[in-house]
């Protein structure tokens, strides 16, 4: 149990950064942009159609509120997903049949797996946002700019999730993680 | 504290084998001198403990040195240190086929002591060759005895003076001596050697911190002798046995009645009798297998060590026995202290063999190139790599011969346990009603009983179900696996002061803990 | 005491509803294009309207009098009816003859035109009547008392030479001026037997010649007036002279306004003109107090609006038709979308302004809302907000189907020569589609673009 911990806080370790970022990035469009703002003029530039909004008779100020609510519960989903996938590794790493040496190199097909499942939700998440209907700032995304938010997230999450599991994955079950076995053998 | 250990006869020699074996489970005291007392030299059951006891002192040797691999002084691993003289056994009567006659100068006695002997002894006793031990004829052993305990600079009673001068000295010795009440070698040597050692004690003035102990074996195991080839032959016969310990016990408790020669004295036996295969009349070929009552003497002379235990001034006679059913259980081993539970230590040892065996071992066995894909992992890299690397030829030098004989010697030794816990459960009960599952060991072992060298076969490898079997290694409520194995050496804490393969080897030692 | 309550109740009752409806702001301010008046009839009444025909006494027309064997001799039998068809229209009715001059002719001798001697000229060529046909001036007649309804009976065999320059705009002129007073000039060709002698047929080098051996050959009845009145005459005519399989004629109806009428004045649109509407969510059609329908409706944006108009709505029978529609259109978007919470400010524009497309059948109208270049469909505008989108329907352009009409009866100068030497019994008349051309440009020129329909949509784009 001791050891579960141990990896859980070292999960947190790794994940910490980017998650700080997230959460920074999720309060920030929580509490909402001025227009001046380097975001709000990067989102206005290059993610949603402010060609389209302006035959609409609007203008970024119109459908700021529902872009950051967007943005803000994308990312809520996403670093939930993030941590709780990552969480999961760390402790199921503990549970993996590694009785003997040289059988931890085997779980890296397990761990590879289960990075792309976690890849694929990150993807499901991102494309439901921006493709579906459930949120009205969907239709105000370009092309491009729904395709920076898929890949974006993609990388952003899969990185953190990556630093947590590097860290977190149980000592014995490290060699299922790539290049988790290059760190010490006390850390 | 000072202790001393002597195993008399077969008997004496398998309680030792337990005893060791006990010892590196952790269960001894911090030091122990141990010592063999047999005529029949080639005895297969002293020359099993012989080896052992060599192949510990080695063992303990290699994983107790500071300047190399070093286990630490917690460790329970190989925790006693055990010293004994370069030939542990003692033979009352040297040389090549020594006779009673030659021994009591028969020839040059006087014809009203040539007329004594006559009565005492049969014509075919005076001329028995001894070399082979003295065939269940106590009176023969006794005289034999007799005529050679004395001399101080034998090597052997030399130890046993040493330890009276340091009870004098001031520190405190404990002696315990084993052997069976039934048989030859034993029946004569425990009271003879116990009077003996009594006896010099009162010849040095040593009233105080000196205390003997011993333990009775009554009979617990007997066997079938043909009728071919006997005739005419000196040889135990088990249908006597019952009458000798009569006989025996009678002697013992006057004996305890007038003159207190033991402080404190284990008696245990067996019903009904484990029914051996094998009748060897002795020699090499009497090499019985280790059985659960020797465990029990084993444990005594652990417990009349421990520091726990309390000497009173009085003598103390203790018995044991299992439960009234018919299967021996892990309840039915007693506990050497209130610190030490024999059970856990004794699993701990197993679980250790089992895994180090078939697991590590055979990983940390062979050339770098061969160990070298391991290196990534963190057992290897905490525990094997660091603890062997050598900064001058910036390598790791685990594949390197030294290492690799002590790698080696550790398997072998951990083959051995898992033979005698085979052995001992499989023969205890075989001929009887009894059942005895402590350990689970027909996926790893297999038994023979008539096969007298080699009755238990421990498989080279283990396919992942038999593995997977671990589990249920010891039969008991827990259920550790080697997957937990694995998880606990990659987290357990490091010993500052270990070194080397100590570092591994204490690790997966305390790993195996449940 | 109970009637007392039960009152005050009625009276919270309707208080609360109507301050409920006066509440829902669903419409943004809009500036709706008044329809140009499309009338087509005149406050005269027969009984004070006169009728004026003029018979072309050209000398080309006298074979029309004369029957040949086996033809039927529509001409004769026309003229017979011609003034009891007038009398439907008009209360007085004046003959005349005309040629090179318009020359009264009692009513007594009217019986006089379907004989050949009327054709006759015994004087001098200078003098006689016969030896042309001046189109122009009945249409002189026309412009000066547009009032009345004017019918020329004639066989419209003009030549090039007399439909450029001056010639010309004695024509057009008036017609343009009787155009511009809301009057419209229907062409009824009626194919009839032909006995006589054809003149003035020209030559390719020049010169003109003369042919003999046709045996049928249309003659027309032109009528200006009133398209009610046109419409009359035409329908006398069918009803008693047109009715054989056999009868050949033809119609075209010359006018400034070939549009019926707008679709809102009578409320003539409905819910149905939107297939599948009113199975939209929380449908209502309603007009507003001026005459604005409008669908209001809750659909997702997989829906395709079509509205259609039967041509025979908008199209004046006859007529040229309309070669070209188009479609001003406002689109306004609110993102609250209770009524009832809609502010002024919260109507904005869409910039816009391709929105919706036109597609045309012989039969009907059909216009692609939300179809156009500027938004393909309603995936193209923003789900989750209310809409009002404000489409007028105009004629751009009026057609030219008249030229079709008689372009089988016609035959150009340069072709003459050639189709006489072929000896044809059937002869065309010269230069007719021509002369048809001519009149729809002019009657073109007067067009002016007419709003046919005006509808709103006020809907509620869900996701």
């Amino acid at each position: 149990m001791i050891n579960i911990i141990r990896s859980l806080i070292l999960t947190f370790i790794g994940l910490g950064p980017l998650a700080i970022l997230s959460i920074i990035f999720i309060i920030t469009m929580t509490a909402g942009l001025g227009p001046d703002s380097g975001i709000a003029i990067y989102i206005g530039d290059y993610i949603i159609n402010s060609e389209s909004l302006a035959d609409a008779g609007d203008d970024f100020e119109d459908v700021s509120a529902y872009i950051f609510k967007f943005f803000r519960d994308l990312n809520i989903s996403l670093l939930f997903l993030t941590v709780i996938m990552t969480m999961g590794w760390s402790v199921g790493s503990h549970y993996l049949n590694i009785d003997a040496p040289g059988k931890a190199k085997i779980y890296f097909i397990h761990w590879a797996i289960f990075t792309a499942i976690f890849s694929g939700l990150v993807f499901a998440i991102t494309f439901y946002f921006t493709q579906s209907t459930a949120y009205q700032a969907q239709q105000f995304l370009t092309g491009s700019g729904k395709t920076q938010i898929v890949l974006g997230s993609l990388v952003f999450y899969v990185l953190m999730y990556y630093a947590g599991v590097l860290l977190g994955t149980a000592r014995f079950a490290r060699s299922s993680v790539l290049l988790a076995n290059k760190l010490p053998g006390g850390f | 504290m000072k202790n001393f250990i002597i195993g008399i006869g077969g008997t004496g020699a398998k309680c030792l084998e337990h005893l060791l074996h006990c010892c590196s489970a952790g269960l001894g005291p911090k030091n122990l001198w141990a010592g063999m007392v047999d005529q029949d030299e080639a005895n297969g059951n002293v020359s099993r403990t012989k080896i052992l006891l060599s192949k510990y002192m080695n063992l303990r040797t290699s994983l107790r040195n500071e300047a190399g691999h070093d286990l630490a002084k917690d460790s329970n691993l190989f925790k006693t240190h055990i010293t004994a003289n370069n030939d542990a056994v003692w033979l009352p009567l040297k040389g090549a086929d020594p006779t009673l006659e030659e021994v009591i100068h028969y020839e040059l006695l006087k014809p009203e002591v040539k007329g004594l002997m006559d009565c005492l002894y049969d014509p075919d006793e005076l001329k028995q060759n001894l070399s082979e031990g003295f065939r269940a004829r106590p009176n023969i052993g006794a005289a034999a005895m007799l005529a050679t305990t004395a001399n101080e600079d034998d090597p052997f009673w030399s130890q046993v003076y040493k330890a009276i001068d340091a009870a004098r000295g001031g520190e405190e010795v404990r002696v315990f001596i084993i052997s069976s009440i039934f048989g030859g070698t034993g029946a004569s040597g425990f009271p003879n050697i116990a009077r003996r050692i009594k006896q010099i004690q009162k010849e040095k003035n040593v009233t105080s911190n000196f205390h003997l102990g011993g333990a009775l074996m009554l009979p617990y195991f007997n066997y079938e002798v043909p009728e071919e080839n006997m005739e005419g032959e000196l040889y135990a016969k088990p249908e006597e046995f019952l009458d000798q310990t009569k006989g025996a016990l009678q002697y013992y408790a006057k004996l305890f009645e007038y003159d207190k020669i033991f402080d404190q004295v284990y008696v245990t036996g067996w019903d009904p009798l484990t029914k051996l295969p094998n009748f060897k009349m002795g020699g090499n070929l009497q090499n019985n297998p280790p059985l659960f009552p020797e465990l029990y003497a084993a444990l005594g002379a652990l417990k009349f060590f421990s520091a726990d235990n309390k000497i009173s001034d009085t003598q103390e006679i203790f018995h044991i026995g299992k439960n009234e059913s018919n299967e021996i259980l892990w309840s039915d081993i007693p506990n050497v202290s209130n610190n030490l539970n024999s059970k856990d230590n004794i699993s701990n040892l197993i679980r250790f063999a089992f895994s180090y065996n078939w697991m590590y071992g055979p990983a940390l066995t062979g050339s770098w190139s061969k160990i070298k894909k391991y290196e990534n992992e963190n057992w290897f890299k905490r525990l094997i790599f660091k603890n062997t690397y050598n900064n001058d030829t910036k390598a790791c030098e685990v594949g390197h011969e030294q290492n690799q004989e002590v790698i080696l010697s550790m398997q072998e030794y951990c083959q051995d346990v898992l033979t005698w816990i085979t052995d001992m459960q499989y023969s205890t009960i075989a001929n009887t009603d009894q059942k005895m599952d402590l350990i689970i060991s027909d996926f790893f072992s297999e038994f023979a009983a008539k096969n007298t060298s080699t009755r238990v076969t421990i498989k080279e490898k283990l396919n992942a179900a038999e593995k997977n079997q671990f589990n249920t290694l010891i039969n008991d409520s827990k259920n550790l696996k080697l997957l937990n194995i694995m998880s606990n050496i990659c987290y357990k804490k490091i010993n500052r002061d270990q070194k080397g393969l100590g570092v591994f080897m204490d690790i997966l030692f305390r790993s195996c803990e449940q | 005491m109970s009637n007392n309550i039960f009152k005050i109740i009625a009276v919270l009752g309707v208080f609360t509803f109507l301050t409920v409806e006066a509440k829902e702001n669903c419409t943004p301010e809009l500036k709706l294009a008044q329809p140009s008046s499309i009338a087509q009839s005149t406050n005269t009444d027969s009984d004070t309207k006169s009728v004026f025909i003029y018979f072309d006494q050209s000398l080309s027309m006298q074979g029309y009098t004369k029957d040949q064997p086996g033809q039927n001799n529509l001409y004769v039998n026309v003229i017979d009816d011609l003034q009891q068809i007038a009398e439907n229209v008009g209360s007085k009715t004046y003959y005349h003859s005309f040629g090179k001059a318009i020359v009264p002719i009692k009513e007594n001798k009217i019986s006089q035109v379907i004989k050949p001697s009327f054709y006759d000229c015994t004087s001098s060529a200078a003098d006689c009547n016969n030896q042309e046909s001046k189109i122009h001036l009945p249409f002189k007649m026309a412009k000066t008392n547009p009032d009345g309804t004017y019918i020329i009976v004639t066989d419209l065999f003009l030549a090039s030479k007399q439909l450029v320059g001056g010639t010309l705009s004695q024509l057009t002129k008036p017609l343009k001026s009787i155009l511009k007073k809301g009057k419209s000039v229907g062409i009824i060709g009626v194919m009839s037997s032909f006995n006589g002698t054809i003149y003035d047929i020209p030559q390719r080098e020049g010169g003109t010649i003369s042919y003999t051996e046709a045996q049928k050959r249309p003659f027309y009845i032109i009528v200006i007036g009133d398209q009610k009145d046109i419409n009359q005459v035409k329908k006398n005519l069918e009803e008693q002279h047109f009715s054989d399989p056999g009868d050949q004629y033809k119609y075209t109806l010359i006018t400034s306004t070939p549009i019926l009428q707008n679709l809102n004045q009578n409320k003539l649109i409905t819910e149905d003109d939107i297939k599948n509407i009113s199975k939209a969510d929380n449908f209502k059609f309603e007009y507003s107090d001026n005459f604005l329908p409008i669908y209001k409706f809750d659909t997702n944006n997989k829906r395709n609006l079509k509205f259609k108009i039967q041509n025979s709505n908008i199209i004046v029978p006859g007529s040229t038709g309309v070669s070209s529609f188009k479609i001003t259109n406002t689109l306004w978007s609110s993102k609250q979308i209770n009524c009832r919470k809609i502010n002024d400010g919260d109507w904005k524009k869409d910039k816009r302004l391709d929105i919706s497309s036109i597609v045309r059948n012989e039969k009907e109208l059909n216009v692609q809302i939300f179809k156009g270049s500027d938004v393909e469909s309603l995936k193209k505008i923003f789900w989750g907000r209310r809409y009002f989108y404000l489409m007028e329907i105009y004629a751009q352009k009026p057609g030219n189907l008249s030229e079709e009409t008689f372009k089988d009866w016609s035959i150009r100068d340069s072709d003459a020569e050639e189709f006489t030497a072929g000896n044809p019994t059937e002869f065309k008349t010269l230069n007719l589609t021509k002369i048809i051309k001519i009149l729809n440009s002019v009657a073109n020129d007067e067009f002016k673009p007419t709003l046919i329909a005006s509808l709103a949509l006020n809907f509620n784009l869900l996701k």
